[in-house]
């Protein structure tokens, strides 16, 4: 087992370093200049502080030299200063937290919710129950997520004042409530499609015959044999899932004024600021190569074969 | 000389709705836009205004108006109904040729932190900002002052480190000398970007970027910290009008349509400016707590000197007949826009309505001009940056040129700024542009020399005219009730060449809820913060 996992570990450095460099090359060759774009357009800039900034951030050197000097620094631990002069660590620092809190949350809720609700549709195929949960999932996924969250804020936040309209100034888990169910209600659609199709396959598969036919009892069946098998696929997505909500949420977290990951990033990517959006995609990357480490994991205590490949 | 009235609303439905609510508000004998001091709510309490979260706090490198302007005051202030200047740290600024000069403090003004403020404060914090090598946002500001260039030089390090053109007189009293006479030039000191700086500022910068200590009605409480609401205390120090409420907390909203939400729910006292679509709801739910700024500023359409297409001054007049505004401004722009007929709105000092003739809307007239011209072959293309509205205008603008002028092909694009702006600075673009102007004080001098003399720093068109320039350089030098009609008659010469077609102001709108009153919207926008009375409850 532990050679299975130093296997993955080592898989990931290669991918790790190729997808800074495609990050950077991204944001750093996109048309348009950021020194413009961080006065926005609406302010006109000296063209010597121009050239003063240019000169301070790196931007006059050739894209190589600019990447050679940015990885010498993330060798160091600096991930550099935004063009505002704030230190992109310290950024990462201050908005992680409230990206953790929401990202987990909504995580449980995908959980807690989604898998039963996929198992009660799966046990019930061809059920009332399973074309209302069929029909429940597809409206989930049909509404676009900003029009699910303005609209619950309205209803829930200032209409009926069950939850705070926006902010984390009540603290967890009051403030991330509403958001989190927002930012949760597409993956436990999904979640809750993925258990009910994966659980009636296993149902019908050879080796729960077997089991049935050996006399075993039925909950024994279902719990023991058909939901261990059949989780497979919804441990899959829910891990990979995992790495999406904690790289943030950048239409939730704009709309629940969360200041997170997520907005650092859009604020970044529109202004241009590009230590803020390789940092951050950065963290982002090494996040999902987490998770999808905790995949593999996962997979081989579930499914024995793999262990041995 | 054109007073500048104040604007209370777009549409006539709009304006009605506002002074009835002024008549009948409850506890309201405030008249939203009038900024008068009634004296309803006496002095205390404490509200919070939406904010986008601060860039820097030392104002010689900040954009964050509303903060910096209740931190720090300037040698003058613009007054927010009249547009006009008023004193601020100093009584009086006065020049007999208007390229040198005097700048009186007012005396025994003192810094939050009890450190006198004199003419070495402000000096030193203008020498600081002007140093093009500390690359601070308001440097541009200091372009006139003699001495400039030495401290941006187009290459390598400047030799020196002050402005040539300031000198000290005496502890009050500052002189300074511009590069050429400039009568509006209190206007350009009416601003938070000259305010006087503390020792402080100097010993450790970081720090007080994060914690700045001012000379405004109001100062910082503790420090502030990245994404976190900012607060802000009286100023105990401050001799001029102290501000009403204890105390104004900032809180970083990441959309306006959030914090517009956060209003209802009461958790936010101020808007501004509240999301275009969602000023009819506003309307309806706020009953009167809403407003409109008359902040000067013009959305107009660029021609490309540079492109052949355009060289006949008819086809520039065709396009800009073609185009019905009021139509425009009412489908698409709703409360957030209001046609534009000359170069500057009416909130501006000096401005002239209607000046521009071809800018009414004549689709018979644009034809036969385009026609006369030799009319319109091929593809044309619109260009806009990436912005909320801009899609659908030129939409809207490409269907009136369709049917107005019988141009087929019509075609697109909005890119965001930093990519257009690009294209227009290297001359590549071949298509009108649609640019905004957001003038740096409520001026018409303001939109003339930026916008359409030959060095204006927003002159993208390539746009020359002698004449138009020597009439505008000896507006700029007249003091400032004679430049008015001078500025007049440039502009009048301006649209004779139709250089650019004005299209529409921007019109931003303040929302606030029961917790407050006076809110005194107007030419700065929010203007005055520190004039907001908290209600009693």
């Amino acid at each position: 087992m532990s050679r299975y996992i130093l296997r993955r570990v080592l898989l990931a450095i290669p991918v790790a370093i190729g997808a800074t460099f495609l990050i950077f090359l991204v944001v750093f060759a996109l048309p348009g200049d950021p020194i413009k774009a961080l006065a926005g357009g609406q302010h006109v800039l000296s063209p010597s502080v121009e050239q003063a900034l240019r000169a301070r951030y790196h931007l006059d050197d050739s894209l190589p030299l600019q990447y050679l000097k940015y990885m010498g620094g993330l060798l160091r631990g600096d991930l550099g200063e935004d063009f505002n002069g704030q230190s992109v660590s310290a950024i990462i620092a201050d908005s992680w937290p409230a990206t953790a809190k929401l990202g987990v949350t909504a995580f449980v809720i995908e959980i807690v919710v989604g898998i039963p609700i996929g198992i009660w549709a799966g046990l019930r195929k061809g059920n009332p129950v399973d074309y209302l949960v069929l029909g429940a999932t597809i409206l989930a996924f049909a509404v676009p997520i900003f029009v699910i969250g303005y609209t619950t804020q309205i209803l829930f936040g200032i209409n009926l004042g069950w939850f705070p309209v926006a902010g984390i100034d009540d603290g967890w888990p009051t403030s991330y409530l509403l958001p989190a169910i927002v930012l949760g209600i597409l993956g436990l659609a999904t979640t809750a499609r993925l258990m009910r199709t994966s659980l009636v396959e296993t149902l019908s598969a050879d080796f729960i015959r077997t089991a049935v036919a050996k006399g075993l009892p039925r909950r024994r069946v279902i719990v023991n044999h058909a939901l261990r098998n059949s989780l497979i696929p919804v441990v899959t997505y829910l891990a990979i899932d995992l790495g999406g909500l904690l790289g943030g949420a950048v239409i939730i977290e704009g709309i629940f004024n969360i200041p997170g990951l997520g907005f650092q990033i859009f604020e970044g990517i529109k202004a241009q600021n590009g230590p803020v959006v390789v940092g951050i995609s950065t963290l982002l990357v090494l996040i999902f190569l987490a998770a999808n480490l905790l995949v593999d994991v996962i997979y081989a205590v579930l499914d024995p074969r793999i262990r041995y490949d | 000389m054109t007073k500048p009235g104040l604007r209370l609303a777009i549409g006539a439905t709009a304006a009605a709705l506002l002074l009835a609510s002024c008549g009948g508000g409850a506890g309201g004998s405030n008249s939203p836009s009038a900024g008068a001091t009634d004296g309803s709510g006496s002095p205390g309490g404490s509200f919070t205004v939406a904010s986008s979260e601060p860039d820097h706090l030392t104002p010689g490198n900040s954009w964050s108006f509303y903060l910096e302007s209740l931190m720090f005051t300037g040698p003058l202030t613009i007054d927010a109904q009249t547009g006009e200047t008023r004193p601020g740290a100093a009584e009086s600024v006065t020049s007999s040729d208007q390229k040198v000069w005097t700048i009186k403090l007012k005396p025994g003004q003192k810094f939050s932190n009890g450190e006198p403020v004199t003419a070495d404060t402000f000096v030193s914090a203008w020498n600081a900002t002007a140093l093009g090598s500390n690359a601070w946002a308001q440097n541009s500001n200091f372009a006139l002052f003699e001495g400039y260039a030495d401290l941006n030089p187009a290459q390598g390090e400047p030799k020196t480190k002050s402005l040539s053109g300031v000198k000290v007189i005496d502890e009050n009293t500052i002189e300074v000398t511009l590069t050429k006479a400039f009568g509006l030039f209190p206007y350009v000191i009416a601003s938070y970007a000259f305010a006087p700086l503390p020792k402080a500022a100097f010993d450790d910068p970081k720090a007080f970027d994060s914690a700045p200590i001012g000379n405004g009605p109001y100062q910082i409480q503790g420090k502030h910290e990245p994404n976190k609401p900012i607060t802000l205390v009286r100023n105990k120090s401050f001799q001029g009008t102290a501000g009403k409420a204890d105390s104004i907390t900032f809180k970083p909203y990441t959309s306006y349509g959030t914090a517009y939400n956060d209003l209802l729910a009461g958790n936010t006292d101020i808007v501004y400016p509240v999301p275009a679509d969602r000023l009819g709801d506003a309307e309806t739910r706020l009953k009167g707590r809403t407003a409109v700024a008359t902040i000067p500023n013009l959305n107009y359409f660029a021609f490309p000197s540079w492109d052949k297409r355009f060289h006949d001054v008819r086809i520039r007049q065709a396009f800009s007949m073609a185009i019905d505004r009021d139509a425009l401004t009412k489908s698409i722009l709703k409360g957030s826009g209001e046609p534009a007929r000359s170069i500057a709105p009416s909130s501006a000092v000096g401005a002239t309505e209607n000046a521009c003739s071809a800018c009414a809307y004549d689709p018979a007239k644009a034809k036969q001009l385009l026609d006369e011209a030799g009319g319109w072959t091929g593809p044309l293309k619109l260009y806009a940056t990436q912005y909320e509205t801009n899609d659908q205008i030129l939409q809207a603008v490409a269907n009136q040129l369709r049917t107005n002028l019988g141009i087929k092909d019509i075609s697109f694009e909005t890119p965001p700024y930093a990519q257009l702006d690009e294209k227009v600075k290297g001359k590549k673009i071949d298509g009108p542009f649609l640019y905004y102007w957001g003038a740096y004080f409520p001026h018409v001098g303001n939109f003339l020399q930026p916008l359409l003399t030959k060095d204006g720093i927003a002159n993208d068109t390539g746009y020359t005219n002698a004449e138009f320039e020597k009439l505008v350089n000896q507006a700029d030098s007249s003091p400032i009730e004679q430049g008015l009609p001078l500025y007049a008659q440039a502009e009048k010469l301006a649209w004779q060449d139709m250089p650019i077609a004005p299209l529409y102001y921007g019109r931003f709108t303040a929302a606030w809820t029961k917790n407050v009153t006076n809110v005194p919207v107007g030419v700065n926008g929010l203007g005055d913060l520190g004039q907001v009375s908290v209600v009693k409850k």
